[in-house]
């Protein structure tokens, strides 16, 4: 019973990814990015696949970068929507990968917006990221956006090796503006040097039971997280900032930050996960 | 992984067991500067840690921090959830933990005191917390309070009548006092106590330190007040009567 | 089911010694806030905590009673790890170490077991609560029903204490989730051998950031 108002709820950090949609006119694509360092140089593209959904264009910054702002040697990624959607039945994916010692800059041109399909089911984006040691990824992600009706899914699984930096900035809309909330799970895992710090599968619309409940999202439209990884730094050191009353950056170790966001719309939610990362000071924030 | 998530399991028995003492009495008659006079008086014989507990606030524990008398890491709060009684009586796992990692972080320690959250005349501590306890009253609450008995006043190891210095503002008779209390208590010690009165102090002093030495030689039997009567809180509602079976 | 029903009585009962009551899940909190104010928001309230918090935790107890009961121990750290990632308010995971620790130190005194010894010190309490589970015989199943239990009702007593509610009201509450609870419990069970790393994780992002600020407050009747 519950397995079929929560199918998800089984799906573990290690499921497979999902099968191909049975909707014939559902996409399937496969993008991937790597970035490594060669010969000293940490911003080498070694890999830019581009598929469907996911349209990868190296880019130049844009706008503030925390860590890694000014740094020439840094790699920098634009994913840009080649197609509308996800839609539902949708398969999408995106492989990260980020080897020794480089440093990449992952962003969006735009916002995701998850429609519904035709054939009712759900539309599911599997990102798989790896990290190696000495690496950084700054993932900024714009937010996403579950459309009236939309049954969406993300996975994103990341592993880190021990000395890898990492940020990563998720924001869920649930409905556009005046619409009724679609519904979205996102599903962050992250392992770092094989042990889990972060795991957390945050569901949001009427599909998902109690996800209207004062102790979930008290039907709030925007939810947002953040990560961020900085090796030896202590910025999670006797962290705990309370930033208005729904919003906290807190330290999850001596050397991991997280923020947890509830906010009545996107803007709001943007500032405070913005607040969150000036309370780090330099060189997350300005 | 810290140390302390290696160390041994919870079953381990702290390897200095202290002599455990509550301090319980109504709310304001003066158990934290009771506390805070002990430390005075006995921190230079002994080595004292102090938890207190609380209901709303750890207002007892940074007084007593804030009074200097022992090494403020030696004094620790735990919080009760509105039920001060049932901290040291129905369910007293959170003050045995806090008693007992205490005396595995300090050890060793000679004296842990037990500060119960202010309630009223009935609550007292199970021996499976404490090896001793003192009640402690006031004068301001009335010269006939000791005659009204209850578990703590009738049966605690010492019944504390505190603040003696007020007692002629307040028009109590303390010889009296003292006298229906030792009656309500078939002999049992009851102490006149101020904070001002230094011989007072020095009894006081006495009458642990002697307990310290019954105890170590096997004189001293914890012994259970008893159960508490039906009692009244007093809350937002009005309050309510109940009874702890 | 006959077999074992009185042993989890025992244990998830709320009078039980292990100092539960000193805690609100979260509620108290969320009153000051402003986002419980009548019984309909309480319910609510259950309801999210069952559907994420107590869905994990259920899970959770489940696999480390079937790690315990199978002799897997290490496993049962590999659980402690895993629940911690789950926990992503620093708040949080101090109370629930703290639970789990004051069960285990209830049950040395309430139950001795050969377990007590060989488990780790320091557990998250479902983990603890689904190794207490183990002590006493019983099976994932009464595990994850156990804490699932315990877990709306810390809030459910808690809430006549911080609002003015009937308190039928809240039992009323509590009764319409049963079969829900019902759900969550028995799909939880279903974790009693699964690969930790594959549990549920369901975010309940109100109940951390509630959880800091109650943790920073400097007045408050409950310890979460
Ligand atoms: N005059 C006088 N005042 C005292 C004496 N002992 C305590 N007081 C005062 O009584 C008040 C209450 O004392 P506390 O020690 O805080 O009492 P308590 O029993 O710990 O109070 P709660 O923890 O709130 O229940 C304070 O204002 C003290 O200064 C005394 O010997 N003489
Ligand atoms: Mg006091």
């Amino acid at each position: 019973m519950l397995r079929e108002s929560h199918p998800d709820a089984t799906a573990g950090a290690h499921a497979p990814p999902a099968a191909a949609p049975v909707d014939a006119a559902a996409m399937t694509a496969r993008a991937a990015v790597s970035c490594q360092n060669v010969d000293g140089a940490a911003n080498r593209l070694t890999r830019l696949r581009s598929e469907g959904q996911f349209v990868l264009r190296p880019t130049h910054p844009k706008g503030f970068e925390p860590w890694a702002h000014g740094a020439a040697a840094a790699g920098r990624v634009s994913v840009s929507a080649g197609t509308a959607g996800p839609l539902g039945g949708d398969r999408l994916s995106l492989d990260v990968y980020v080897g020794p010692g480089a440093v990449l800059v992952l962003n969006e041109i735009s916002a995701t917006l998850a429609l519904p399909g035709t054939s009712g089911e759900q539309s599911v984006i599997t990102f798989t990221v790896r990290v190696d040691d000495g690496a950084t990824l700054i993932w900024l992600p714009e937010p996403v956006i579950a459309a009236r009706n939309c049954d969406h899914r993300q996975d994103i699984r990341v592993s880190l090796a021990a000395s890898a930096r990492f940020l990563l900035r998720e924001e869920l809309i649930v409905g556009r503006h005046n619409e009724a909330p679609g519904n979205i799970a996102q599903h962050v895992r992250v392992v770092r040097d094989d042990r889990p710090i972060y795991d957390q599968n945050l569901r949001l619309g009427d599909r998902y039971q109690g996800w209207d409940s004062p102790s979930v999202a008290d039907r709030s439209k925007a939810v947002g997280n953040m990560l961020i990884v900085d090796p030896a730094s202590g910025i999670g050191t006797n962290r705990a900032d309370l930033i208005e009353a729904n919003t906290v950056g807190v330290g999850l170790d001596d050397d991991v930050v997280q923020a947890s966001a509830v906010a009545a719309d996107s803007l709001a939610l943007s500032h405070a996960l913005d607040e969150v990362l000036n309370r780090l000071g330099p060189p997350w924030s300005r | 992984m810290t140390a302390e998530e290696t160390a041994p399991s919870p079953t381990s028995a702290p390897q200095t067991r202290s002599l455990r003492i509550g301090v319980a009495g109504p709310v304001g008659t003066g158990k934290s500067s009771t506390i805070a006079t002990l430390c005075r008086a006995l921190s230079d014989e002994y080595r004292i840690g102090v938890i207190t507990n609380d209901i709303y606030t750890d207002e007892d524990a940074r007084f007593l921090r804030a009074e200097g008398v022992l090494p403020a890491e030696r004094i620790r709060a735990v919080e009760t959830g509105a039920c001060p009684h049932t901290a040291i009586r129905d369910d007293v796992t959170m003050n045995l933990l806090a008693v007992e990692d205490m005396e595995q972080d300090f050890a060793p320690l000679d004296i842990v005191l037990v500060e119960s959250g202010g309630d009223n005349l009935t609550a007292t501590f199970s021996p499976s917390l404490i090896d001793a306890q003192l009640f402690v009253l006031d004068v301001a609450g009335g010269g006939d309070v000791a005659r009204k008995g209850g578990p703590g006043i009738g049966r605690a190891d010492l019944l504390v009548i505190n603040k003696i210095d007020l007692a002629e503002y307040v028009d109590v008779d303390v010889e009296q006092m003292v006298a229906d209390a030792t009656a309500a208590r078939d002999g049992k010690p009851v102490l006149a106590l101020s904070r001002k009165r230094q011989q007072s102090i020095d009894e006081l002093s006495d009458w642990v330190r002697q307990l310290k030495g019954k105890y170590h030689s096997g004189e001293h039997v914890p012994t259970d007040p008893g159960p508490m009567a039906p009692h009244f809180h007093a809350d937002e509602d009005g309050g309510y009567v109940h009874t702890h079976e | 089911m006959a077999r074992g029903t009185e042993a989890l009585l025992l244990l998830s009962d709320g009078r039980l010694p292990a100092g539960g009551y000193a805690h609100s899940g979260g509620l108290e909190s969320a009153i000051r806030m402003g986002r419980v104010n009548d019984i309909e928001d309480l319910k609510r309230f259950l309801t999210g905590r069952a559907t994420t918090s107590g869905a994990v935790a259920a899970a959770f107890a489940a696999a480390a009673c079937g790690a315990c009961l199978g002799d897997r121990l290490e496993d049962v750290s590999v659980l402690d790890d895993e629940f911690q990632a789950r926990t992503p308010s620093p708040a949080l995971r101090q109370v629930s170490r703290t639970l789990g620790r004051q069960l285990l130190r209830a049950m040395t005194a309430i139950h001795p077991h050969q377990l007590q010894q060989r488990l780790p010190r320091r557990l998250n309490h479902p983990v603890a609560f689904g190794a207490a589970a183990a002590m006493l015989d019983l099976e994932p199943d009464d595990a994850a029903r156990g804490v699932l239990h315990e877990t709306l009702m810390g809030p459910a007593m808690a809430v006549v204490k911080l609002m003015s509610v009937d308190p039928f009201d809240a039992h009323r509450a509590l009764a319409e989730l049963v079969p829900l609870l019902d759900t969550i419990a028995g799909d939880a069970a279903t974790y009693a051998d699964a690969d930790p790393a594959t549990l549920p994780a369901f975010g309940a992002p109100l109940s951390d950031v509630v959880a800091e600020h109650h943790a920073a407050e400097e007045v408050r009747l409950f310890a979460s």
